[in-house]
């Protein structure tokens, strides 16, 4: 009796999980896509014809398809699989065909290390992602010692400052953000007085570093404040920064932070100027809010769909036709990598990594939907930043600034 | 410093501060009639939310009523499922790590299963419980309004439930003793799939109030299941005034203390008086002894 008892019990919970995995069927319906059943199997080539060991050159990805940031890696792998069919569309490249492996790396460092570990010891030309500076930084050494180049989106400053000559950065260093957000404030809103607030992590302290650096350069006037990963009331801080009388706030923070701040910026009746950081103006973002919370925020980002540059616009009715939805900044960001690597590739002249890494760091004038993307002295890809305003939770490109490189 | 400006705190304070409580609550509820934590309820408060808003509010189109109410009715049965595949099973193994460490799995696989069922996007409800009031120069948003009532209304349920019910005074009575329940009659298998079933309840209003809040992501509960967990280690483990006691004061002490400190530190606070009362008063505010 009482094994019937666990036996049913069991069958139960089979029932249910069975239900909720039927439900699945119907997020195609919504318009959601899922990457990961369109990109291939982890682990697995995706080229057709892999039977043919010869035929193809592949080059490895990791990227977040569960954890804490599983959206970040659906969209990587979209707009992977985008460049990859366009280039093998083209006639691949060196004659062969291009193909990736994937491994899912949680966004989290300890997993990144184990999957990058795997996926170096795969017959791979170059390896894309992990994303994040985090991330980053904790797989670096491994792909330096192998020798195998490396593309991060990762836009820390500290990548750069970690000297690897296989680490290139396929987004806009905050470095470049942070300047143009400070002189933006500064020098086109006149603001009087900042606030400057960040995201208590890697990410928001480099960004928080750069602003703080070029304010005190152009002599303005600011205060700084902190709030943390996943905080959910920020009425404190925003108080006090309204106590202190300011006309202009630049935020760096992440998404979700970045509708918590912006909905309480609005209830609590703030009239001031917003600059933010990349995410804000990704559309799964502004979907979280309604149009008044976020009526004419500037935002200092790599890319937005609604650009008429025709490079962007070309990239963007590409994506919609496959994947229905439009794309955001890890969509474009890795698709431009892709490209880079294959002209990487073509140039080299040959798929050994080595040779690979050293066309890379001389390649320059590569068009890409987050701008020209060419190798600076610290291997950073992408000089240039967009300046854009929200209207309706609609971006919309206000300024282009393109930065010097070496 | 002005004053509205501290009354803003507090009151913001008090509607996070419920939140907490409530979380304490719905785990209370389970440690009181098992002796186990359910560490996967900050997934059940999440699933709560996405069952409401991910399919009935927005892929079925339901009003809102009938939303909270199929819910509701879904999430009791995935408590009572829950009950029956785990904590029932489980609690009587070798070691109650077993079932502890089947509520973590569960807790994942909660998780994954919203993420391939709803999508990875974080999205909100548009327009659901939005909007503000305003005395003098204080702002009250109507999801605080809305939480604030919520929470009162449930635990005076709640207490009525347990005080004056049939099924509930057996519940008590399982808290307390479960072989000389067992003698008196009561079911106490069944009696536990009921109260892990209301515990899925409580989670899902939570995930509902709090939707307009923090948007529903898969990490929307991280922080309030732990301070919810401290909430109840102050006021006094496993004694719902306690709850409440604990988790307001978290609410307006954690706010309060960003006119002293870096509002950076504001998670620790919680966490020190968790530590301060485990080491100096571990009975808690109310120092309630079962």
């Amino acid at each position: 009796m009482k094994h019937m008892k666990r036996a049913a019990s069991i069958f139960l919970v089979l029932v249910m999980a069975m239900s909720l995995l039927a439900g699945c069927g119907g997020s195609e319906e919504t318009g959601e896509t899922e990457a990961p059943s369109t990109a291939g199997t982890s682990g697995e080539s995706t080229a057709a014809e892999s039977s043919d060991p010869d035929g193809t050159i592949t080059f490895g990805i990791s990227c977040a398809v569960t954890g804490n940031f599983p959206l970040a890696g659906e969209r990587t792998l979209q707009g992977v699989q985008l460049a990859v069919d366009e280039i093998n569309a083209a006639g691949g490249v060196l004659g062969k065909e291009l193909a990736f492996v994937y491994e899912d790396d949680g966004n989290d460092p300890t997993q990144a290390v184990t999957v990058v570990t795997k996926l170096l010891n795969e017959d791979i030309c170059a390896l894309i992602g992990p994303h994040t500076t985090t991330n980053c930084l904790a797989v670096q050494e491994l792909v330096g010692e192998a020798q195998i180049p490396y593309i991060t989106g990762g836009s820390g400053t500290a990548i750069a400052a970690a000297g690897n000559e296989y680490v290139f950065q396929c987004r806009p260093s905050d470095s470049i953000n942070g300047v143009v957000a400070a002189d933006f404030a500064v020098n086109e809103l006149k603001s009087e007085k900042i606030g400057v607030f960040y995201n208590n992590n890697d990410f928001g302290v480099g960004g928080r570093d750069v602003v703080v650096e070029e304010l005190d350069k152009l002599g303005a006037d600011y205060i700084t404040l902190g709030h943390n990963s996943g905080d959910t009331d920020m009425t404190s801080q925003l108080m006090q920064f309204a106590a202190e009388g300011i006309d202009t706030m630049i935020l760096w923070t992440d998404d979700a932070e970045d509708v918590v701040v912006a909905r309480q910026t609005y209830e609590l009746g703030l009239d001031i100027n917003v600059i933010t950081s990349a995410g804000v103006v990704m559309e799964q973002v502004l979907d979280q809010m309604e149009p008044e919370y976020v009526e004419g925020w500037y935002s200092v980002t790599d890319f937005v769909p609604a650009n008429d540059d025709p490079v962007v616009s070309g990239f963007v009715e590409a994506f919609q036709a496959e994947y229905g939805i439009e794309p955001e900044l890890y969509a474009s960001a890795y698709y431009g990598a892709v490209k880079y690597l294959a002209a990487a590739i073509e140039k080299a002249g040959s798929d050994d990594p080595a040779a690979i890494r050293d066309a890379m760091a001389e390649l320059s004038g590569i068009e890409a939907p987050t701008g020209t993307m060419g190798c600076a002295s610290d291997n950073t890809l992408i000089h240039s930043c967009v300046v854009t305003q929200i209207t309706d939770l609609k971006p919309a490109v206000v300024d282009t600034v393109s930065v010097e490189f070496e | 410093m002005s004053f509205s400006m501290i009354m803003q705190l507090i009151l913001s304070g008090i509607a996070l501060g419920f939140i907490y409580s409530m979380v304490s609550i719905e785990y209370t509820l389970i440690f009181n009639s098992t002796g186990l934590l359910n560490f996967s309820h900050d997934k059940l408060i999440m699933l709560g939310a996405y069952i409401f808003a991910g399919q009935f509010a927005l892929r079925m189109g339901c009003g809102y009523v009938i939303s909270t109410i199929a819910t509701i009715l879904s999430m009791f049965i995935i408590g009572v499922l829950m009950a029956k595949g785990i904590f029932n099973p489980m609690r009587n193994m070798a070691s109650p790590i077993f079932a502890v460490i089947g509520t973590v799995v569960m807790g994942r696989i909660i998780k994954e299963l919203c993420r391939i069922i709803w999508g990875a996007t974080a999205f909100n409800i548009p327009g659901f419980m939005k909007g503000t009031f305003r005395i003098g120069n204080v702002m009250i948003t109507r999801a605080n309004t809305y939480i604030i009532i919520v929470a009162v209304l449930l635990v005076i349920a709640l207490q009525l439930y347990f005080n004056h019910s049939r099924s509930g005074k057996a519940m008590r009575c399982v808290q307390q003793n479960k072989t000389a329940a067992t003698l008196m009659g009561i079911n106490v298998s069944q009696n536990i799939n009921i109260t892990i079933g209301i515990s899925a309840v409580v989670c899902s209003i939570i995930g509902i109030l709090v939707i307009s809040l923090f948007s529903v992501s898969l990490t929307m509960t991280n922080m309030i299941g732990i301070k919810g967990f401290a909430a109840g280690v102050i006021g006094g483990f496993g004694y719902f005034p306690g709850c409440i006691v604990g988790g307001v004061l978290i609410g307006i002490l954690e706010n309060l203390s960003t006119l002293a400190i870096p509002s950076v530190y504001k998670d620790c606070v919680a966490f020190v008086l968790m530590i301060v009362f485990l080491l100096v008063r571990p009975n808690g505010i109310l120092g309630h002894k079962k």
